[in-house]
C-alpha cells in the first residue's frame, strides 16, 4: 500500500485537474470522490490536497472563488484555466506512456 | 466540536506567516475540515472519534504552510534563520548598549560635580539610573537570545480522552533539546527558589543598606543575586541534562559548551561590575578602574576560546573511537 500511495500521491496535482475538468468543486468534495472512487483505499491529507491546490494555482492551472453554491455554506471553489486544462492533456497523455512502459518493464516475459 | 477544530487548525497555523493567502488557506482548511466532520458523524462516527479522524487526517501541515508563504519561496528553516539573524543583531545591540552604560554610567557624576559643581545626589542618581536601564537591557537580550535558534515542529498526543496539539521547540536543528526545555517549565521548584531567593536579598539589601549606610555599594548586592541566579540554572541545567541522558538522549556537546560558557560569560560580566564598583569606590581611581572591563573582556575571549577548545578534542576523542 505505501509504494501505491507515494505513487498516487505523485499525481495529485493530475487527479485535481482531472476532476476540475468536469466542473467546478472544492475541496472536501473532491477528497471525498478520491474515497469513493477508491473504495475508501485511499485518501489525501489535506495538506498534501490544499498545497497541491496552492501549487496549481500559483501556476495558473487553476483560480478559486469563494462561493456559496448549492448548500449555502460558504466554500472556496477552484476551476481549472485552458492552461490547466493543457496541463492535464498532457500529464494524462504521459501517465499513459509511462504506464504502458512500466508494464512492458515489470511483467514477466512467459 | 467544530470550534475544537477550527482552534486546533488555528494552533498549527499560529508558526506560520501571517498574509492574506495563509488567512484564505486556514479558512479553506477549517471549513473543509468541518464539512468532513459533519459527513463522518452523520455515518455514525461518536463526535470524538470523528474530531480524532479529523484531525489525523489533516497530514503534514508544514507543506501546507510552505505553500501559502509570500514570494520568493524560502523554505522553513531559511526563514527562521533570516529572522532569527535579525533578531539575534538586536539583542547583540541591545547588549553592547548596556555594556557601555554600564562603563559609562560614573561620567555623569564626574562631569556634574567637578566641572558644573554641582552637588553630587544628582549625578548619583543618573548613574543608578543608567545601571538599571543596563541591567533591564542585558536581562531582556538574555531572554530573547534564549528564544532564538529554535527550530518547531508540532506533535499531535491524545491524553484522557482528548487531543493536544503540541509544538515541540528545538534549538539545536534536530537534537533532543525539547527535553530540557520540558524540564525546565516542569519545574516549579526552580521558580520559587529563586523567587524565595530575591525577596531575601531584598531584605538583606534593606538591612545592610540601613546598617552599613553605604548605599552607593550596597546594591551591588543585586548584581550577586544575578550570579546566584545563573548558579541555579546551571545545576537544574545539570539536572536535566543528566536525565535527558537517563533516557537514552544525546545532547550534542555543542550545546552544552554553548549553555556553559555562556553561564560562565554572564557571571564573569556581572561579576566584573561588582568588583570595578568595589574597586573603585575603595581606591577613587575612577580615571583606571574601568580597564577592569577590558580585562574581562579579554576573560570573556578566554572562556569562548575554551570551550571550542574542549568542543574540538571532544570530537577529536570522537573519532579516535
Amino acid at each position: 500500500m505505501s509504494i501505491t500511495s507515494d505513487l498516487i500521491r505523485g499525481h495529485t496535482e493530475t487527479i485535481i485537474l482531472a476532476y476540475l475538468a468536469e466542473r467546478d468543486s472544492y475541496g472536501y468534495e473532491i477528497n471525498k470522490k478520491i474515497q469513493e472512487e477508491t473504495d475508501r483505499r485511499y485518501e489525501l491529507k489535506e495538506a498534501t490536497l490544499y498545497s497541491a491546490f496552492r501549487r496549481l494555482e500559483e501556476s495558473g492551472c487553476i483560480e478559486s472563488y469563494w462561493g456559496n453554491q448549492q448548500t449555502g455554506a460558504r466554500r472556496r471553489y477552484y476551476r481549472i484555466t485552458p492552461a490547466g486544462a493543457a496541463l492535464y492533456r498532457k500529464n494524462l497523455a504521459d501517465w499513459k506512456e509511462a504506464q504502458s512502459l512500466i508494464n512492458k518493464l515489470v511483467s514477466t516475459k512467459n | 466540536m467544530k470550534d475544537k477544530i477550527a482552534a486546533c487548525v488555528e494552533q498549527l497555523f499560529a508558526v506560520s506567516e501571517r498574509n492574506g493567502r495563509s488567512e484564505e488557506a486556514k479558512e479553506e482548511l477549517i471549513l473543509n475540515l468541518c464539512d468532513k466532520y459533519d459527513d463522518l458523524v452523520s455515518q455514525g462516527y461518536a463526535e470524538e472519534a470523528a474530531y480524532y479522524k479529523v484531525i489525523s487526517g489533516i497530514g503534514d501541515i508544514d507543506e501546507l504552510i510552505d505553500s501559502v508563504r509570500t514570494r520568493p519561496i524560502l523554505n522553513g528553516a531559511e526563514i527562521n534563520q533570516r529572522r532569527n539573524e535579525k533578531k539575534r543583531e538586536t539583542y547583540l545591540l541591545l547588549r553592547s548598549i548596556a555594556i557601555f552604560m554600564y562603563i559609562t554610567c560614573f561620567l555623569p557624576l564626574i562631569f556634574l560635580s567637578s566641572v558644573l559643581h554641582m552637588d553630587g545626589t544628582f549625578g548619583v542618581l543618573i548613574m543608578f539610573a543608567m545601571i538599571g536601564a543596563a541591567t533591564c537591557l542585558i536581562v531582556y537580550s538574555n531572554s530573547g537570545l534564549k528564544t532564538l535558534g529554535k527550530n518547531y515542529d508540532y506533535y499531535h498526543t491524545r491524553e484522557n480522552g482528548r487531543d493536544y496539539i503540541n509544538i515541540r521547540y528545538d534549538n539545536t536543528g534536530g537534537e533532543n533539546s525539547e527535553v530540557l526545555n520540558e524540564n525546565k517549565e516542569k519545574n516549579p521548584v526552580k521558580g520559587l527558589i529563586i523567587s524565595i531567593m530575591w525577596t531575601m536579598i531584598v531584605l538583606l539589601y534593606l538591612l545592610i543598606s540601613f546598617t552599613t549606610m553605604r548605599w552607593d555599594i550596597t546594591w551591588l548586592i543585586f548584581l550577586l543575586g544575578s550570579i546566584a541566579t545563573i548558579v541555579i540554572d546551571g545545576i537544574y541545567y545539570l539536572i536535566s541534562f543528566q536525565q535527558a541522558e537517563r533516557q537514552g538522549l544525546q545532547i550534542s556537546i555543542r550545546q552544552k559548551v554553548k549553555k556553559i560558557t555562556g553561564m560562565l560569560t554572564s557571571a564573569l560580566w556581572l561579576f566584573t561590575v561588582i568588583f570595578y564598583f568595589v574597586i573603585s569606590l575603595e581606591t577613587g581611581i575612577w580615571t583606571m578602574t574601568w580597564l577592569i572591563f577590558i580585562v574581562a573582556a579579554a576573560l570573556t575571549q578566554v572562556i569562548a576560546l575554551l570551550g571550542h577548545f574542549w568542543e574540538g578534542r571532544h570530537y577529536e576523542n570522537e573519532q579516535k573511537f
